[in-house]
């Protein structure tokens, strides 16, 4: 087998990790330039983008595909534990990932030219993204933990890149120390499952789950990888670290934690989760300790049933009272991500399914909504809500462009997130039985949070101009720096691109959803 | 084949676009609109079997109907359907002529006018979207989309308290909007049809055994409930029609409140005859309660717009009374009564509204006498609270007394609650009409003069239609009973 | 005044001697009469109607003789007819009832119903905004921004989450069945 053949389908993995190398050699041989450095971010996660797409069998790109379609959602024969195995949801996440780095890093070609720290930022968003690329192939525990460790480190030293800012600085660390503890945990799940099912493929488990010997230590491996997952997706009571450090980080930093870092988790949770847990059903009794043979399925989605309805809720309670912008937006991420546990928890394809669109329109809305964020910082807006007032009759295609993500995040028709929190809950509703009161428990936290997006509304268009500027003006006022407003091509273009989807989605959402539905059923059924 | 349908959504959103970015010559496009809007339904009710004059033959089900496919998965399809029949013919024309008639009364509206002419023609686009939509996401859709403009018309234009009415009409419509999703959502998939087409749900809940149809009617019973209003969920309406705007109030009774009847009969009873009929009592049960409620509270008020607020919800309880007897019989007075109350509403709220403008107050014992003052104001004023009380030759009489038959027919001498809150009602219009409108002066300022002109053509478009249809019933009654509505229990 | 009243009453005995005609009472009558015969001519409404004309014409002979050529008739204060003159004074006292039922009766029920309306209703509803707005207060508190604050919540959590799956899930499970 020559290497070309062997290499070849993981282009979009070696891609950006070539482009990662190149940033950091550059950085050493002396360019500095943000532009310079900047360019090469959008280019690799487009390109890869676009590779990605070729082998999810998109027509147009026929000639760029890499992966045979023989090689897509295979089982593995017996005998074989392969550390990765391509699937077609895999392949929907990994574009996912790629949109939300493209988003980032052309957005952050916006910034002044001499920023200390450029390579530093667009290197490690390249790394990390190769990071969630693996993940969204891995289909053993242990390679899964790696590829998010790899994602979760770089993620860390970018929260604190600026190296200068002593908030962010704080939020780095925190995000380390609470981030070392996770994995520990999750390490530790691993190695119980080990001992439990005697490997760490999840094929493998998957297909030995039917007997498990002892119930209780599979049980409590799984309890410690759910909670070092958790932490990933930042699930209630294990949340606490994403307030503190999507609010400190800078804001394009925090586009991509809650756009792409937040995802990882999602489907590292499907990959445990769905295949191996939820669908294997031996008919055992209902007492673990009583050694085989035990259904793990009901119980786990009794347990992720309670983690998802106390996400949502607690994540819509604290985003009520909020005051600071980047704070509100933080809560209001813990709470979508209850929403997408919840297709996890129904496991049926047309729940994976809205649980995937959920993630698609996340990325946008929240993405965006940083991305809008960090903007406006540049303008000179302070961070409180009230530092808005105004900005509606100032930036008009801005504040349309934010609205819009606003309005998707609370579900109003005609937008991306509508459509995802319906397929969503109308899954729920079809999977009958305890998992409409799901949807009920979704449909009533989405109710309420329309209340502290819309009072961000109505700070941004109806609340008057505030007399005085609520920061110091920056260099706008005095020189024209950037063009665009003040905002800069790069990021209104990443922002455009992120308003037009959401509402273009909104309107025909089919061939995106036929496409997730398709790749959820193929998982389902193939299970990792 | 024309897609009539289709065109007339197309002129409502082109018209609301060209509305919100007209500036200052909003109201013209608004106008524009309306006109346009109340041509294509005169066109649409021409072609429509059943009118006078048409000839050919009845078309079984919905007639104008179109659909294309929108997001379709192997579990879940989801259709643009849109179609008429009798009953959303009536309530789409009723729509025209309020958006007509509310365009033309606000004509003067300084603030921010584009902005509020926009939201009106939106609230208007809704509401056609729901009487047409025959599919439930689409439904849904228009349904939510009617909340949010009318939220904004009563935050931004409404009276001293319009802050916390617009939240709370918000927040109460939209709580039961999701119940009612949950509802339809349980009503496609369990009644196993993977398609959300009202016609395909329609043919799959005849499946249901009569438990799970109850279990499945109640959520979309309390979901129309509260936007009827029905006693207990009404509390929002009164603040909401107080505090709202002139032209806000008139579209909130005028149209919304029928958004609610028109739900329950077109999703709730058509679909789920035998969970209806198991939950008629409760029906019963709540519309007496409302039309008791609904009167006597209104007898208490002084403000004369929540007056016409609480006798609003005694109507829409006959109209609950009305559908909940599930005769054909009962199913025309109901449609009926919803476009007689569209009409009289319309046209007491704006005499509230004229009364407000004109005298600086709308408390009835503080202003008496005004008829030599505002001789048209207390025409037209006159005949809405005559038309409201249902004397003959006004449009509410027909409706009143089918529905008094039908009731007669379905519960015999419980009829008599109906009939003696009848007397209240007229109790307090008179009692209103002899304070503000006879009698001494009294708190009449110096320099009040009669109404402006487009305030009087907009009430006397309202006057005119309730004396056409009360004399001519005859031509709306057509149209509903020749209508083929599916399976109505007892056509 | 004498003159129009004179018209007015021979209109009126007129028109009631109408009925005895034949082509009025076919106008009249749409309902069964006992072959060919007319229900008004009936025994029962002869009675009725015969009684009633009495009493009419019996009243107005009556005030005829007592006021009918200028008398007055002063009542002593302590007379028994007192009470009755005050009744047809006060017109049977139906106003009074009027204004009870509708003034006070129907104005108490509508301030209940008022009261209910805003207190029992609302006041769930606010009720529930308030305890909201109060959870929502008491967790905020609990994001202190200490970093070891947090890791005990990990902790914490995960000892939550051990015992939902070995303990309560299976319980619920073993009691309910899966979902």
């Amino acid at each position: 087998m020559d290497l070309l053949s062997v290499a070849a389908p993981f282009a979009p993995e070696l891609i950006l990790l070539a482009a990662a190398l190149l940033v950091f050699l550059l950085d050493v041989l002396g360019v500095r330039r943000l532009e310079a450095l900047g360019a090469i971010g959008p280019t690799a996660t487009g390109l890869a983008f676009v590779l990605v797409l070729a082998d999810l069998g998109f027509s147009p790109l026929a000639g760029l595909r890499t992966l045979g379609a023989g090689s897509i959602d295979q089982v593995p024969g017996v005998g074989s534990a392969p550390l990765y195995a391509f699937s077609s949801l895999g392949l929907v996440f990994q574009a996912l990932f790629l949109v939300a780095a493209f988003l980032v890093s052309l957005a952050s070609l916006s910034r002044p030219s001499r920023e200390r720290g450029a390579a530093i930022f667009f290197g490690l968003l390249l790394l990390a993204t190769l990071g969630m690329l693996l993940v969204a192939i891995a289909s053993d525990l242990i390679f899964l933990l790696l590829a998010i460790e790899l994602t979760s480190i770089s993620t860390y030293i970018l929260v604190g890149y600026t190296r200068r800012d002593t908030r962010s600085l704080e939020a780095a660390m925190k995000f380390y120390i609470i981030g070392a503890l996770s994995s520990t945990l999750s390490f530790f799940g691993a190695s119980l499952l080990f001992g439990a099912y005697g490997s760490t493929n999840l094929f493998a488990i998957r297909a030995v789950a039917g007997s498990v010997g002892y119930p209780v230590l599979a049980l409590l491996g799984y309890g410690f990888l759910l909670a070092g997952l958790a932490f990933k997706t930042t699930l209630v009571p294990f949340h606490a670290w994403a307030v503190d450090v999507y609010d400190g980080a800078p804001s394009d930093v925090s586009a991509f934690l809650a756009g792409g870092s937040k995802k990882i988790g999602v489907f590292a949770l499907f990959l445990v989760f769905i295949g191996p847990v939820l669908f294997v059903r031996v008919g055992g009794g209902s007492n673990p300790f009583a050694g085989a043979p035990f259904d793990i399925g009901p119980v786990m989605q009794v347990t992720l049933a309670a983690v998802a309805i106390l996400t949502m809720t607690v994540g819509n309670i604290l985003a009520l009272l909020q005051r600071e912008m980047k704070r509100m937006l933080a809560y209001s991420s813990i709470s979508q991500a209850g929403y997408m546990l919840i297709g996890i928890t129904i496991g049926t394809s047309p729940a994976l399914a809205g649980a995937t669109l959920q993630v698609l329109a996340h990325v946008l809305m929240k993405g965006g909504a940083f991305l809008v964020v960090a903007a406006v910082a540049g303008l000179g807006v302070g961070p409180l809500i009230d530092d808005w007032r105004g900005l509606g009759a100032r930036r008009p295609a801005l504040s349309v462009a934010f609205a819009l993500m606003l309005l998707s995040l609370a579900g109003v028709p005609l937008t991306i997130g509508f459509v995802s929190k319906f397929v969503l809950f109308s899954a729920a509703v079809q999977a009958e039985g305890f998992f409409v009161w799901l949807a009920i428990a979704g449909l009533l936290n989405s109710a309420l949070s329309v209340f502290y997006y819309a009072r961000v509304l109505k700070t941004v268009f109806f609340d008057p101009a505030p007399p005085l500027p609520s920061a110091p003006t920056t260099a706008d006022a005095a020189t024209p720096a950037l063009r665009a407003g003040g905002i800069g091509y790069a990021r209104a273009a990443a922002i455009g691109i992120i308003a037009v989807a959401i509402v273009g989605l909104g309107i025909y959402p089919q061939p995106v959803l036929g496409a997730i539905q398709s790749a959820a059923a193929h998982f389902v059924n193939v299970g990792a | 084949m024309l897609p009539l349908l289709s065109l007339i959504l197309a002129t409502l959103l082109l018209g609301t676009v060209a509305t919100f970015l007209a500036g200052a010559k909003a109201r013209w496009a608004a106008l524009g609109t309306s006109v346009a809007f109340l041509a294509e339904v005169g066109f649409l009710f021409l072609s429509y079997p059943g009118w006078p004059g048409y000839n050919g033959a009845l078309v079984p089900g919905f007639s104008d109907q179109e659909s294309y496919a929108w997001i379709h998965l192997s579990w879940m399809q989801v259709n643009y359907t849109v179609g008429v029949d009798g009953i959303s013919l009536v309530l789409i024309l009723l729509t025209a002529i309020l958006q007509l008639a509310t365009v033309v009364y606000s004509w003067t509206e300084a603030k921010r006018p584009a902005a509020y002419f926009g939201l009106v023609t939106l609230t208007c686009l809704g509401s056609f979207g729901v009487f047409v939509a025959l599919d439930v996401l689409l439904f849904f859709l228009f349904w939510e989309a009617v909340l949010v403009p009318m939220f904004f018309l009563i935050g931004f234009w409404g009276g001293p308290r319009r802050r916390y009415a617009a939240l709370k009409f918000f927040v109460y419509t939209h709580v039961a909007s999701i119940v009612m999703l949950v509802g339809l959502l349980a009503l496609v998939f369990y009644s196993g049809s993977t398609s959300f087409d009202f016609a395909s749900i329609y043919a799959a809940a005849r499946g249901l055994s009569p438990v799970v149809q109850v279990f499945l009617f109640l959520p979309l019973l309390f979901g129309f409930a509260v936007k009827f209003p029905v006693v207990p969920f009404h509390t929002w309406l009164p603040d909401a029609h107080v505090e709202a705007p002139t032209g806000g109030s008139v579209l909130l009774a005028g149209i919304l409140l029928k958004l609610g009847g028109y739900g329950l009969i077109r999703w709730a009873v058509e679909v789920l005859p035998i969970g209806f009929s198991h939950v008629r009592p409760i029906i019963f049960f709540l519309a007496f309660l409302s039309i008791l409620w609904g009167s006597v509270l209104a007898l208490s008020q002084r403000d004369l717009k929540r007056m016409v607020a609480y006798s609003s919800i005694n109507h829409m309880g006959i109209v609950l009374l009305a559908i909940g007897l599930g005769s054909s019989l009962g199913l025309l007075a109901a449609v009926l009564l919803m476009f007689a109350h569209g009409i009289v509403s319309a046209l007491l709220f704006m005499s509230a509204g004229s009364v407000h403008h004109t005298f600086g107050t709308r408390d009835i014992p503080a202003v008496g006498g005004i008829t030599p003052t505002t001789p048209t104001l207390s025409t037209m004023m006159m005949a809405g609270s005559l038309a409201s009380l249902g004397l003959p030759a006004l449009i509410s009489f027909p409706a009143e007394f089918i529905a008094l038959l039908a009731t007669w027919d379905g519960l015999g001498y419980l009829v008599l609650l109906p009939l003696a809150v009848l007397v209240v009602t007229a109790a307090f219009y008179l009692w209103m009409m002899q304070r503000m409108l006879f009698g001494p002066a009294r708190g009449i300022p110096a320099d009040a003069h009669d109404i402006p002109s487009h305030e009087g053509l907009a009430m006397g478009l309202l006057v005119a239609m309730a004396v056409l249809f009360g004399i001519l019933p005859g031509l709306l009654v057509n149209v509903i009973a020749n209508s083929p509505v599916k399976g109505f229990p007892g056509t | 005044m004498r003159a129009p009243m004179l018209v007015l009453s021979a209109f009126a005995v007129a028109g009631g001697a109408l009925v005895f005609l034949p082509c009025f009472q076919r106008l009249l009558l749409f309902g069964n009469g006992v072959a060919g015969i007319p229900p008004a001519f009936g025994t029962t409404d002869i009675l009725l109607s015969g009684a009633s004309v009495a009493l009419g014409v019996g009243g107005i002979l009556l005030a005829w003789t007592m006021w009918g050529r200028g008398q007055v008739y002063p009542l002593p204060t302590s007379s028994a007819a007192r009470s009755v003159r005050n009744l047809l004074l006060h017109r049977y006292y139906f106003k009074v009832g009027y204004d009870w039922i509708g003034a006070r009766g129907v104005y108490t029920v509508a301030r209940a119903a008022d009261f209910f309306d805003q207190y029992v209703i609302d006041g769930t509803v606010h009720g529930f905004e308030r305890a909201f707005g109060a959870l929502s207060n008491r967790m905020r508190r609990l994001q202190t921004g200490l970093v070891s604050d947090y890791a005990s919540y990990v902790v914490a959590g995960l000892v939550a989450l051990f015992v939902l799956l070995l303990l309560v899930a299976p319980y619920l499970v073993g009691r309910f069945g899966g979902p």
